[in-house]
């Protein structure tokens, strides 16, 4: 199972959950597993932020697979100067 | 606002002879930019803290922000247009290439006017003495480093060492 | 996931001149500001009395009736923003807080926003007709101070923002618009756990980029509708998306071209007078020109927010660090964009500490709005971080350098914002700072030394290249990434080095949205990892392409031809190795039937295929963190409150420095910027929001004669994930900067003043205190 760990303003939609596991292997089957299994995390606030798998950030991961030993840490979309 | 009548000037810019029509609150690097095309002459300020649009005027250094285009009238300026022979670079010009010492390089024909005058009149500055003569020159790219170096390598060209 | 990194270079790596170097060095490089066309009509912005204020009215009759005067605007002739999301921009960012900066709609927040323009036949006439508009407000009470504008009863800048982050949701809107925390482990049981705590407050002020070229632009517009835009920008597609969405007309219309760029340093990452000109230029069928004023660019474009910063550390007697606490509060001006986000993810990146938290907060006041400057928020956090861990090290006994070892991150660590790190280099950068000589040189009375750290997460993001193959075999490469430090080279070098020819045949250039594919802006420290992945990915397809030319010239099949040192190379029977050796040793000769160069390939183009062109895109997950760490020696002025720098010293981890020389030139206008904003550079309002430094004599950034000679060393841990080893180079050398100076002059002056910029008389009153305390004791 790919393990999820979600930064602060996520954990107010999962009741304070920092980590979870998922059995998604990529990024379309792990939103809609989120969003089912957090009511109050919704499409929208998940997409607003990249995902790092496995400590490569990724800004639109839309398209994106992993494994089922992936890290995947939610990450605020910063751009620089 | 009643237009005031333009002011014919008759001057030398780069050895050749000029004229341009200006007004009479308009200041010599906004003729040269915007009547004379040579826009090589910057504007960082307007207000003669930058050294961006840095000239020769009568052989002295000047910012050009704070010369009235009426007052180059009879007298002879030089601009960064002027410091390569045809299509040889300056050594100075050619030391700033080498060193790496411009990055975006709206300092740079400020930094070429003004270094040029220094070594023409100091042939062997120290590097005290290009810092302090090119303090009125802002670079926020650099930290200057390289253009030091680069000015005091080309006063090594320059005086055939 | 980790890939082959390539360690043997035949271009990168090396020193060449830049292509766009001579056009540089004579002046005829064109600028934003450097471009006038025929019929060409000048704007002039109108800009705000007051703080925070009713617009009632705009009457524009008196400058109409003045001859020349030929076309006016207001936030009239922009479409209402609604609660519109920018599209396409990699951040969200709502239309609301772009819009009113462009003009601004129904109030002013801050002094000089936008709130009209003209546009005439000379620049004096509209300067003249700009007074001539006449705007009438209602003046309403402001706030400046950030925790005057947490109070209860402070005026609200907007009547619709409240707090994000907190739970439950505020009901009541605030100043306060954004409050979040981040945690780890137990900070109390860590606090609970050290043998020293440090507790101390930090203060930096806001300051501006201060690029030298101000913001420049013309724009026309055509019978069709179609407009076209040149302008100094990091980024023409972002100044085509944002135009596009400002003024309601179609992205497709738009067509934007990149000057040269006279600075920019994240200041340059938007548009302030792009949309106007568009607009005077629509309603006039005339070219506009709009350059700002130095006056206008320090009061109305991209500030830095200011950051005041709590923070607590502990750690036990070894050295071990147990808690880091940061909690930061920054003001954004009139408008949420201050970088908190990265401020407090970031503060305490270079450390491994198991119980950690950082609290970010940002704050509305009637000032201009904040925007992004070389790593932004990082410099403001990482000062605070890195002043504590200085003390902390002073006050266990313990070397800054050593005692940064026993802390630092490296591969496998998970910092606070929980993406573990790969392969870094902060242990490799301190110990080259450690060996450094500089770190060895003997201090005398009245001088100190400071050593910092620093961390920046670095951009990948979006980019396209075209590579043209011309007949000779010389190549045209095009990007849309304005050079604004000489990314040309660095594009020319990495097409050379993937089909092994030399830099000098590669002639690289920034094009216009019309001509390229999509391109993020020039920022992010992106441009030579992003863009020059794309570059990299259509020479190695043109490489594949150019094998296929030389298979079918030889009649072979493509497995029987290789690619070496810019040529197509046949077997002929012989194995690979064999074939390279002869080719080193020279003795295959020029035997075309075993070679064919990139000249002869172009030369037989038509006879194989056609034109050789290859395009490629790329969306770059290959962003790795960049560390630094400086080692400042000042001397300080007890009589005067003067501060000299004596030595400057930047190590930073580049993975692989592709053009080492521009890296070295990242280092050092890194670090020399934020030695100006430790010591000079500050925003200086008087009580009615007015700025009183406008201007480069007043708001003073450092000069050559303030400094010494930036030493530079560059460690090369290669990012895993690009072929080459890249690591962006931009941004990170501004982080340590600040820390490193102020806990130099602090050492040096015998005080603890660490209310930025430390300038002579707050210095002077520092040491005139410390002495007094001294007596005392």
């Amino acid at each position: 199972m790919a393990k999820v760990i979600f930064p602060s303003d996520l954990q107010a939609f999962t009741g304070d959950t920092a980590e979870v596991e998922v059995t998604s292997v990529n990024y379309r089957d792990l939103v809609a597993e989120l969003s089912g299994r957090y009511p109050a995390l919704t499409e929208e606030a998940i997409r607003k932020h990249a995902l790092a798998i496995d400590g490569m950030i990724i800004h639109n991961p839309f398209l994106e697979a992993f494994n089922s030993d992936s890290e995947l840490v939610f990450f605020a979309k910063i751009a620089g100067g | 606002m009643s237009n005031p009548k333009k002011i014919h000037v008759s001057t030398t810019v780069n050895g050749e002879p000029c004229e341009f029509l200006c007004e009479p609150g308009q200041v010599l690097s906004n003729a040269l930019r915007n009547n004379l095309d040579m826009t090589g002459t910057k504007e960082g300020c307007s207000t003669g803290d930058c050294g961006a649009c840095s000239v020769m005027l009568d052989g002295a250094l000047v910012c050009s922000c704070l010369v009235l285009a009426a007052e180059a009238e009879g007298r002879t300026i030089e601009t960064v247009e002027g410091v390569a022979d045809g299509n040889a670079l300056h050594p100075i010009q050619q030391k700033l290439l080498e060193h790496a010492a411009l990055q975006c390089g709206i300092c740079t024909p400020g930094i070429v006017v003004a270094a040029k005058s220094l070594l023409e009149r100091h042939p062997d500055p120290s590097e005290e003495e290009v810092r302090y003569y090119l303090a009125g020159n802002l670079c926020r790219c650099t930290g200057y480093d390289k253009i030091i170096r680069a000015v005091l390598d080309a006063g090594t060209v320059m005086r055939g060492e | 996931m980790s890939i082959n990194i390539q360690t043997d270079f035949k271009t990168v790596g090396t020193r060449p001149i830049r292509p766009d170097g001579p056009d540089k060095v004579t002046g005829r490089a064109k600028y934003g500001a450097d471009l006038n066309l025929s019929g060409m009509l000048y704007g002039h912005i109108v800009r705000s009395p007051h703080a925070h204020a009713v617009i009632k009215s705009i009457d524009f009759s008196a400058a109409l009736a003045m001859p020349g005067v030929v076309a006016t605007m207001s936030a009239e002739d922009l479409p209402e923003p609604g609660d519109r999301i920018l599209p396409g921009a990699e951040i969200e960012m709502k239309l609301k807080d772009i819009s009113p900066i462009i003009m601004a709609r129904g109030k002013v927040l801050f002094h000089s926003q936008a709130v009209a323009a003209v546009a005439a036949t000379s620049e004096s006439l509209a300067a003249e007709a700009a007074k001539r508009v006449v705007v009438e407000y209602e003046v309403l009470p402001h706030v400046l101070d950030v925790h005057a504008a947490m109070a209860d009863d402070a005026p609200l800048v907007h009547d619709d923002v409240f707090t994000q982050g907190i739970d439950p949701a505020p009901t009541r809107p605030s100043n306060l618009s954004a409050d979040f925390e981040m945690a780890k482990g137990d900070i109390e049981a860590g606090f609970a756990e050290a043998d020293l705590v440090i507790e101390r407050t930090y203060n930096v002020p806001m300051c501006h980029q201060g690029y030298i070229e101000p913001h420049a632009c013309v724009a026309r517009s055509d019978e069709n509708g179609k407009i076209e835009i040149w302008c100094c920008t990091q980024g023409p597609f972002m100044v085509r998306n944002m135009t596009a969405e400002i003024t309601g007309i179609d992205l497709g219309k738009i067509k934007v071209t990149a000057s040269e760029i006279g600075g920019g340093f994240g200041g340059k990452t938007t548009v302030y007078v792009e949309p106007v000109a568009t607009i005077l230029a629509c309603k006039s069928g005339r070219p506009v020109k709009i350059v700002m004023s130095r006056d206008e660019v320090f009061r109305a474009s991209g500030p830095v927010s200011s950051a005041e910063t709590q923070v607590k550390i502990g750690a036990k007697k070894d050295g071990t660090l147990t808690a880091i606490k940061t909690d930061i509060l920054m003001d954004s001006g009139a408008f949420s964009s201050s970088p908190i986000l990265p401020a407090t993810m970031f503060a305490a990146a270079c450390y491994r500490c198991d119980n950690m938290h950082s609290r970010g907060r940002e704050v509305l006041t009637n000032k201009p709005k904040a925007w992004a400057y070389r790593a932004p928020g990082a410099p403001q956090s990482i000062m605070a971080v890195e002043c504590a861990v200085n003390e902390l090290a002073q006050g266990l006994g313990i070397d800054p350098i050593d005692f940064r070892l026993l802390n630092a991150v490296e591969e496998g660590d998970v910092p606070l914002f929980g993406v573990p790190f790969q392969s870094i280099g902060l242990k490799q950068s301190l110990e080259a700072a450690k060996n450094h000589p500089n770190y060895q040189a003997a201090l005398e009375q009245n001088q100190g030394r400071g050593v910092a750290a620093a961390f920046w997460i670095n951009a990948g993001l979006q980019s396209s290249a075209t590579i043209h193959v011309a007949e000779d075999g010389s190549l045209n490469v095009l990007t849309g990434n304005p050079d604004i430090g000489g990314s040309r080279a660095s594009m020319a070098m990495l097409a050379a080095e993937v089909l092994g020819i030399p830099v000098e045949t590669v002639r690289p250039s920034v094009v216009d949205t019309d001509s390229v594919g999509y391109c993020d802006t020039t920022g992010g420290s992106r441009t030579t990892l992003a863009t020059g992945s794309a570059v990299m990915k259509a020479a190695g397809m043109l490489r594949e392409e150019l094998k296929h030319r030389a298979a079918a010239i030889w009649n072979v099949d493509i497995k029987e031809v290789e690619w070496y040192d810019g040529m197509a190379v046949v077997h002929s029977g012989i194995g690979i190795d064999e074939l390279r050796d002869e080719l080193r040793a020279g003795t295959a000769g020029r035997n075309p039937e075993k070679v064919l160069t990139m000249a002869e390939l172009a030369a037989q183009a038509g006879a194989t295929g056609g034109p050789l062109t290859a395009s490629a895109s790329v969306h770059a997950h290959s962003a790795q963190p960049s560390f630094a760490v400086n080692i400042c020696d000042v001397q300080v002025d007890r009589d005067t409150g003067k501060v000299d720098i004596l030595r400057y010293t930047c190590v930073q981890d580049a993975g692989k420095a592709v053009h080492p020389a521009y890296v070295e030139g990242q280092m050092q206008g890194g670090a020399v910027q934020g030695i100006g904003w430790a010591l000079n550079e500050e925003y200086l309002f008087n009580d009615q929001g007015v700025l009183e430094n406008a201007g480069f004599l007043d708001y003073r950034i450092p000069v050559a004669s303030d400094l010494p000679m930036i030493d530079t060393v560059i460690v090369e841990v290669p990012n895993p994930l690009h072929p080459f080893g890249v690591r962006g180079v931009g941004e990170v050398p501004i982080c340590p900067p600040m820390p490193a100076v102020a806990t130099a002059v602090n050492r040096a002056a015998g005080t603890q003043l660490y209310d930025l910029p430390l300038s002579p008389p707050k210095l002077l009153a520092a040491i005139e205190g410390a002495g007094a305390d001294n007596e005392a004791a």
